[in-house]
């Protein structure tokens, strides 16, 4: 498979790959990705509680260090859990609702900040694969050009463009492998923000 | 489980409705290919059933023997005994099929087939496809009336809700909607038909008589940008008192009076929400959602969200039997 340059991959390459139409989804433009591509999260998407207090979440160090902390995925969501219930029992009760809001307004502004630049690198990734795959095309276009010689003989010219072609397209498959993994990302920081919402609400009094 | 060492006649006693810790939930996870089912009683996940690819709708026969699962990529509706639970027969759909409904005495499934512009009805017993009826451009949403006279479709692209004679199986009106219709809910009086616009970002409701659109409802969440809020699924109550509203990626359930066509709450429930379905006495209304991977338990008199329930991957339709 690996090495089969078969016409419908070419075919598949050059499409450049928006396959949200495969889940019933409307088609984003120069979107490689099948998940549905989602900019940016609103706060109502993953807070139904009070407002925020209107200070700014950066103003308080304990809120902003905590939000922090929850934005990066390297802390699992059970300690993030714990994390939030330890916030929100050192809050005297007539301040938790908005000291949440707050917090929850943070996390959400910083996991958007880290999506965004996700977003940003995937499309320019893809926008790598394009080329690669206008230039696959090229090269085995060529290839048809040259002479093929003569019984088991191979000339070294097509032997050495077929090579080059052949890694070409090796390299090709090997980055959209990891195309598909990048196109998971924006996706798991989404239930990161939906899950931390879910446990400050749950710490409201 | 011990419901499956249960002699035939007890079993019988339960399925007639007694106990409540019969009830059993069933999601199709869209992207797991599998069933999940959860104890209604302890809401905790009981068996999850591998099935074929891509399964979206899923309904129920009236006796809740069965299960009717869209197996959407193979091109085919698979039948789930719910006491086996095991495969135990496949009917033919046409192809990509995505939602369906049956008729009051369970004997037909009326079909939505995506890709190919019709409504395929089948004959349960024969396994017989009895007729294909042409609709709209990516017929999406089924819903036959209670009293099985009437079934609606949906077109997501002509945005239209077409309204099929089931005896002379012809469309014989057409209801202009907003944009991409998802779903037609009648409700149980068979006197109107709601239906959801997810593009539109509203629902329309049709007089069923009259063939005419005589409400309008739209949502606006606070915090949570219009084009995000994506109506898709709708449930009434039976005596229309209340109706809920799925609304996608702005993840919540809109609460609406089914008298007064105003939206009282919405309910944050889980990321892309999709379908719902009441529990047969109506106390308690489960969403599926789509990117959070679980099922939203909704206490429909308190309108409140009790729990969630972790699934497979993007659960997509729900069904629930007692």
């Amino acid at each position: 498979m690996r090495r089969c340059l078969c016409a419908s991959f070419l075919a598949a390459a050059l499409l450049a790959l928006p396959t949200g139409a495969a889940l019933g989804q409307a088609v984003t433009p120069d979107w490689p990705c099948v998940q549905r591509l989602v900019p940016e999260l609103a706060l109502g998407q993953v807070w139904s509680g009070p407002p925020a207090s209107g200070h700014g979440w950066q103003t308080d160090p304990e809120t902003a260090s905590l939000a922090l902390e929850l934005a990066r995925r390297k802390m699992p969501l059970d300690a993030a859990g714990e994390a939030i219930a330890s916030f929100a029992a050192g809050v005297p009760a007539d301040q938790r609702a908005a000291r949440l809001a707050d917090l929850a307004k943070g996390v959400l502004e910083l996991i958007n900040g880290a999506r965004a630049d996700m977003i940003r690198g995937i499309r320019r990734y893809a926008q790598r694969q394009q080329a690669l795959a206008t230039r696959i095309a090229e090269e085995s276009h060529g290839l048809k050009g040259l002479p093929p010689g003569r019984g088991s003989e191979v000339p070294p010219e097509l032997a050495e463009r077929k090579e080059q072609r052949d890694w070409d397209l090796r390299v090709y498959e090997d980055r959209q492998a990891l195309l598909r993994q990048l196109c998971e990302e924006p996706v798991l920081l989404e239930q990161r923000a939906f899950a931390l919402g879910r446990m400050m609400a749950a710490n409201l009094p | 489980m011990t419901k499956r060492a249960l002699p035939v006649a007890a079993m019988a006693l339960l399925l007639a409705g007694a106990a409540a810790e019969a009830r059993e939930i069933y999601v199709s996870n869209e992207k797991g290919n599998s069933i999940t089912i959860i104890d209604g009683a302890s809401l905790e996940v009981s068996a999850t059933v591998p099935v074929g690819n891509r399964p979206r709708g899923i309904a129920l026969s009236p006796d809740g023997r069965h299960l009717y699962i869209c197996a959407s990529d193979d091109d085919i509706i698979q039948v789930l005994d719910t006491q086996s639970r095991k495969i135990v027969a496949q009917l033919p759909s046409g192809p990509d099929p995505e939602l369906l409904d049956l008729s009051p005495d369970g004997s037909l499934i009326y079909v939505a087939n995506e890709d190919d512009n019709m409504v395929t009805v089948v004959d349960v017993a024969s396994r017989n496809v009895v007729a294909e009826i042409p609709v709209g451009v990516e017929p999406e949403g089924m819903g036959v009336s209670h009293d099985g006279r009437w079934v609606v479709n949906t077109s997501e692209t002509t945005n239209m809700a077409h309204f099929i004679d089931s005896e002379s199986l012809e469309i014989t009106d057409n209801v202009l909607v907003d944009q991409r219709p998802r779903f037609a809910e009648w409700t149980s009086d068979d006197a109107e038909v709601w239906v959801s616009a997810e593009i539109g970002g509203t629902v329309s409701v049709i007089d069923a008589a009259a063939r005419g659109v005589t409400h309008k409802i739209a949502f606006s969440v606070q915090g949570v940008p219009r084009e995000a809020v994506q109506p898709v699924g709708v449930r009434v109550t039976r005596d229309r008192s209340l109706a809920f509203v799925a609304l996608g990626p702005a993840n919540r359930v809109a609460v609406v009076d089914a008298q007064t066509y105003e939206v009282l709450d919405y309910l944050l429930v889980g990321q892309r929400v999709w379908q719902l379905a009441f529990s047969p006495d109506e106390a308690f209304i489960y969403s599926t959602n789509g990117v959070s991977n679980d099922i939203s338990v909704i206490d429909v008199e308190a309108r409140k969200v009790l729990r969630s329930i972790g699934v497979g991957r993007f659960p997509w339709g729900v069904a629930v039997r007692d």
